[in-house]
């Protein structure tokens, strides 16, 4: 398989051998003809979009990260065993267009802003540092992470943080960009990225207690 | 480096755990400090299992 030039990072690669799956299992197998492969394509590009707008909140760029994904796949029919060899490409390649969105778009983006909200540090803890309000047992986390609706709690969650806690933290997180990426993306200090992520995880915690683990308690 | 950690430094410690290595004094004040206090133990584990479920969330998304 040709491996993608567009690809600016050594460190992502291609899986070496097609998936092993039986017969009947196997989706269909992406037809190398243009048409086909076009179409199947096209299929993908309501998926892509939805993580694009996802990490951008931007629908312009987040159309412009998904053309550019599009375009990259269409110029390698024949490439792609499956079809979902063919997704795990797609994203692959996606999560670098939306970076290089974030470059281009960065000065509009920025930095820390009273529109993070309340400190929720401030709540957690009283004047001596200690607990105000005391953490609960959540369980293990196998009673919570195979249910799908826990994940789709989650998901609403991240979604909800505000604007720039949010982005630092699905750059961390889902982009898995490194410290030194971020602060060189967003033009932040080291230090301003530990407070927005520390705010963004106690948002998050904050957020799966309230529509959760408040109605889903450890059970001894 | 100080052996006595309040609960909110605590909290902090726990948070920064994920973007940075712990020092080895600071890792010995949390142990000890877990040793005796059941909220930051629990805040710890909360931690502990959003970072699991982050990690699986990641594998779901691209479903």
């Amino acid at each position: 398989m040709a491996s993608p030039s567009c690809f600016s990072r050594p460190t992502l690669s291609l899986p070496a051998k097609p998936e092993r799956l039986s017969p009947t299992a196997m989706p269909p197998i992406a037809d190398p003809s243009p048409p086909d492969f076009a179409r199947q394509v096209e299929a993908l590009r309501p998926q892509l979009m939805r993580f694009a707008r996802s990490q951008l909140r931007n629908e312009a760029w987040a159309e412009d990260a998904v053309s550019d994904t599009v375009l990259a796949a269409l110029e390698k029919p024949g490439s792609f065993a499956g079809q979902s060899q063919l997704k795990t490409w797609l994203v692959g390649v996606l999560k670098h267009k939306v970076v290089d969105q974030l470059r281009r778009h960065t000065r509009e983006a920025t930095v820390l802003s009273t529109e993070d909200g309340e400190d929720l540090d401030e709540t957690l803890f009283d004047r001596t540092g200690h607990w105000s309000d005391k953490p609960k047992d959540w369980g293990s986390p196998e009673a919570h992470c195979g249910q799908r609706q826990f994940f789709e709690v989650l998901e609403v969650c991240c979604t909800q943080l505000p604007a720039t806690q949010g982005r630092v933290f699905m750059m961390r997180e889902w982009l898995e960009l490194d410290s030194d990426e971020i602060c060189k993306e967003l033009q932040i200090t080291p230090t301003n990225l530990w407070v927005l992520l520390h705010r963004a995880r106690l948002r998050l915690r904050e957020c799966l207690q309230q529509r959760w683990f408040t109605s889903h308690p450890a059970t001894v | 480096m100080k052996l006595r950690r309040t609960c909110r430094e605590m909290a902090h410690l726990v948070l920064e755990s994920e973007d940075r290595a712990i020092l080895p004094g600071e890792s010995f004040a949390m142990r000890l400090h877990w040793l005796m206090c059941l909220s930051c133990r629990r805040f710890r584990d909360q931690q502990k299992l959003m970072r699991v479920a982050l990690d699986r969330w990641k594998t779901y998304r691209e479903e």
